[in-house]
């Protein structure tokens, strides 16, 4: 890869749904000269095929440096290399900072880079675009739960396991990870407001969980700090006395905090459940309003 | 004062001594198998009471019941529980990316540690055994066996060992989080290298020398393939003088059963299978007895003196109906030529009319039937002692919220709402949940499996209200199977098994002698079709085409009313 004409970067996981696109065009508003690096899922490469398409062009055309890279989803192992591989060369091209676009970016992967640009020293800024409306599902056919490649925490087998889970709509994947670890204790972080219909969606379902959980309020779109302030008072008094596992099933915003609190407590590991299927009508439009854009607390340039 | 649920369910190694103490039914089968010197693979569905079994005859478990007499325990066959399902042994760093024999160190060294972490705790509940002499004794062992200067000043072996432990984790773990490659080597660590020498050595002082340690491994099939295989081959050791290995699984037909030299190891040869799936045709059958002892138990611990059938009585005009049924069983019987005096096959008749009858003389449009009393309670559970004590754990949260006092009794109405709710509710995951919830389950599987068992529910009621001969059959085996083209069905099959919808029995063929598979649905899957959940003996016998059809295609099983060849020998287990 060539020098960058600036120390400026995005990075992007290439979707079928409208809102990346709308996302993306944000981004390189933004960014004017920055690199663009755009990832596309090896699978799905039919569905993403238009839209990338179309955002390369546009990009070119505006002066952008554009590259793209095929991830294969499935395999942990190689969507780590592949977010290894993309941050690698930026970093290489002297980029000190990158602008993460999550909008469409599962939250291993996106996990993955936060890993690795924090080792390497590189800033980065989270990006976000709600959709219009969505759709009921997103994803099926959940995989095993598995612990996330270098976020796994440090465990102990004489130490019983707590499940801390920010809940989201599909209770079915809560459920999958209390069967699959049978933890001993049950923390479920509750999403609060009545964003897409939360309350009737979300807090009825949680009740199956009243006897054996403790539940507390948690707000996964919050940017004030306030989420994270509860998130860790919540995470770290369990650390000394359980293997915790903290897993994001909320909004995708959350997940960063989630990374930011397990870079604090490193003996915390991140829980992931993997899809293989996706629904290719999740999203309607977009939400540019409630776009977000939030900085990621830095970890130490180890690099 | 909040009233506590006497049915308060959680998994074993939640429990403190005292409940497991409290709720454990002591089957002295089990005890005569734990405390043997034999290596024994126990086999049972998750939650049919596997950890339980395990934990209870924990050295911490057994210290606990006897009190104040603890110090004075029989040590001469100490068990060290040891769960599989802990995280250390879900990472997964090292199977992505090394390959052979540097994965393989790491997968051992986890397993390892995580034994050598349970018998340092063990050990700690009863080191005060040991003289002066003796600690150093074992203390030198370890340093020699797991060197560490920093625990220079230690002098407690279960310490030493935890420690030890712990900071060879800490590190190797931090060392995995680092940088961006998996470049890591880590030390050795095994069964032969620090296990057997540990419990040499705590067997070479006075109070263990007589000791056996039997390591109790509980869910063996969470343990990634190549540590199944390390236990297979630990299992194959054939010393059995100073350790056995007893190892939970929740089924034989999914476990490998390979070593890591290649081999494989035999049952009989190498160890010894206990299976947990009790038969449960009635209350006299060894799971209805065991289902009343575990309730009973419960009931007791909680101040109630009720008989558990009084508990959870029957509705009085389903009992008052089915006598009326079994009254109209034997008149069709006398009509039909069986002679009284024959009581065998006068009863035989009326066993599989009488309630058959009952179902058929209810109105189409009449509500679902007054599912209730503890016989239909311990079916639904479908041999699974969770199951059991899940539906009696709702059912006395309904009583309790509607009259709010501690229940005395659950009226029947409760009981068949909580009942026809709980099935109602395992449909709609049939239907909405299945691939969110099981692993490898695709939406088109979900789909399928729905169709099969919605197909399954009407080949049955149709069963029930027409058959001829054996209407209360509810259970199945496969025909006409070809393991080539039915693979497909084999794989919808297995995904059921895994969300517990099916359960997989092994049991006498029916021609040609030898065994054959059979299948028996989740019975809480059959209130929301108005079947009855108490079968008869005998099984369906199904072409897998059909099967495969039912699923594939949504289509109805053809010949409901075929008469099954015969199974050639009572079985036990057959529901």
């Amino acid at each position: 890869m060539s020098r960058a004409s600036s120390a400026r970067a995005i990075l992007t996981m290439a979707s079928w749904e409208p809102r990346w696109r709308s996302s993306t065009d944000a981004l390189l508003a933004e960014n004017p000269g920055a690199a663009l690096h755009i990832l596309f899922s090896a699978r799905y490469a039919d569905w993403t095929k238009g839209p990338r398409a179309e955002v390369l062009a546009y990009a070119r055309k505006v002066g952008f440096l554009v590259t793209e890279s095929a991830v294969d989803l499935e395999q942990p192992r190689t969507s780590w290399q592949a977010a290894v591989d993309a941050a690698k060369a930026l970093h290489s091209t002297g980029v000190t900072s990158v602008a993460l676009d999550g909008t469409t970016m599962p939250r291993e992967m996106t996990w993955f880079f936060l890993h690795v640009l924090g080792e390497l020293g590189i800033e980065t800024d989270y990006a976000y675009v709600p959709a219009g409306s969505y759709g009921d599902w997103l994803s099926k056919e959940s995989l095993q739960p598995r612990l996330v490649l270098k976020r796994s925490g440090i465990m102990f087998p004489d130490k019983p396991t707590c499940v801390v889970a920010m809940s989201g709509f599909d209770l079915g994947r809560l459920n999958q990870l209390v069967s699959y670890f049978e933890p001993a204790r049950v923390e479920i972080a509750r999403q609060v407001g009545e964003r897409y219909e939360n309350l009737g969606r979300n807090t009825p379902q949680l009740s199956e969980y009243a006897r054996h959980a403790n539940i507390f309020d948690f707000d996964g779109f919050d940017l004030t700090g306030e989420a994270h302030a509860v998130l860790r008072a919540n995470v770290e008094p369990l650390v000394p006395e359980y293997n915790v596992l903290l897993a994001c099933l909320g909004p995708k915003l959350a997940a960063v905090t989630a990374f930011e609190i397990v870079d604090e407590l490193p003996e915390v590991a991140l829980v992931y459940i993997p899809s293989s299927s996706y629904n290719r009508e999740y999203s309607k439009g977009e939400d540019m309003t409630r776009r977000i854009v939030r900085r990621v607390k830095r970890r130490e340039a180890k690099v | 004062m909040a009233v506590s649920n006497p049915f308060e369910y959680e998994a074993a190694s939640s429990l403190d001594p005292e409940r497991i103490s409290n709720w454990f039914i002591d089957d002295h089968n089990y005890a005569r198998f734990i405390k043997s010197r034999r290596n024994i693979i126990l086999d049972g569905d998750r939650g049919s009471g596997k950890s339980m079994i395990l934990f209870y005859y924990a050295l911490e478990n057994e210290l606990a019941r006897a009190g104040q007499n603890s110090r004075t325990t029989d040590l001469t066959n100490v068990g060290i529980y040891i769960p599989s399902n802990n995280p250390l042994l879900q990472r997964s760093e090292h199977q992505q990316e090394l390959e052979g024999s540097r994965r393989d160190i790491i997968s051992e060294r986890y397993l390892t540690f995580t034994i050598l972490a349970a018998i340092g705790k063990a050990l700690k509940s009863v080191e005060d055994r040991l003289n002066f002499v003796e600690r150093g004794a074992v203390l030198d062992e370890l340093r020699y066996l797991m060197p560490a200067e920093r625990f220079a000043e230690i002098d407690s072996p279960s310490i030493y060992i935890s420690r030890y432990v712990r900071d060879s984790l800490r590190a190797d773990q931090q060392a995995l989080a680092e940088g961006l490659d998996f470049n890591f080597s880590f030390e050795t660590s095994s069964f032969y290298l620090h296990i057997l020498p540990v419990l040499e050595a705590i067997r070479s002082t006075e109070p263990f020398s007589k000791t056996h340690f039997s390591l109790l491994i509980d869910d063996a099939h969470m343990l990634e393939p190549y540590q199944q295989r390390i236990v297979n081959s630990w299992l194959g050791y054939r010393d059995h003088s100073l350790f056995s290995l007893k190892v939970a699984i929740a089924g034989f037909r999914n476990y490998d059963l390979r070593t890591t030299f290649g081999g494989n190891i035999l049952e009989g040869h190498d160890y010894t299978a206990v299976n947990l799936y009790r038969p449960f045709q009635n209350l006299e059958s060894e799971y209805g007895r065991f289902a009343i002892k575990v309730v009973e138990r419960r009931l007791r611990q909680a101040g109630i003196a009720a008989k558990v059938q009084d508990f959870f009585p029957p509705s009085p005009k389903f009992v008052k109906d089915l006598e009326t049924a079994k009254g109209k069983a034997e008149a069709l019987a006398l009509s039909r030529g069986i002679d009284p005096s024959d009581k065998k096959s006068f009863n035989d008749f009326r066993y599989k009319f009488g309630r058959a009858i009952y179902f058929r003389d209810r109105s189409p449009r009449a509500n679902k039937p007054q599912y209730s009393g503890f016989e239909t309670i311990s079916h639904l559970s479908t041999g699974v002692i969770r199951g059991l004590l899940n539906l009696c754990y709702t059912m006395y949260e309904r009583q309790l919220s509607t009259s709010k006092k501690a229940p005395t009794m659950i009226p029947s109405d409760i009981q068949r709402e909580i009942i026809l709710e709980g099935s109602d509710k395992l449909w709609e995951f049939v239907r909405n949940d299945l691939d969110k919830t099981i692993a490898h389950c695709t939406p088109d599987d979900a789909a399928k499996i729905e169709s099969l068992f919605r197909r399954l529910a009407e080949y049955f009621r149709h069963r029930l209200l027409n058959h001829e001969s054996e209407p209360r059959v509810l259970v199945f085996s496969i025909s006409a199977f070809d393991r080539d083209r039915h693979q497909e069905l084999l794989r919808l099959l297995d995904l059921a098994e895994e969300a517990q919808l099916l359960y997989v029995r092994s049991g006498t063929a029916k021609s040609g002698g030898g065994r054959e598979n059979y299948y028996v649905l989740n019975r809480m899957l059959f209130p929301a079709y108005g079947l009855d959940v108490q079968g008869q003996h005998g099984r369906a016998s199904l072409k897998a085409e059909d099967l495969l059809a039912a699923a594939m295609h949504d289509r109805p099983f053809p010949n409901a009313d075929a008469v099954d060849p015969p199974i050639e020998q009572g079985e036990l287990f057959d529901v």
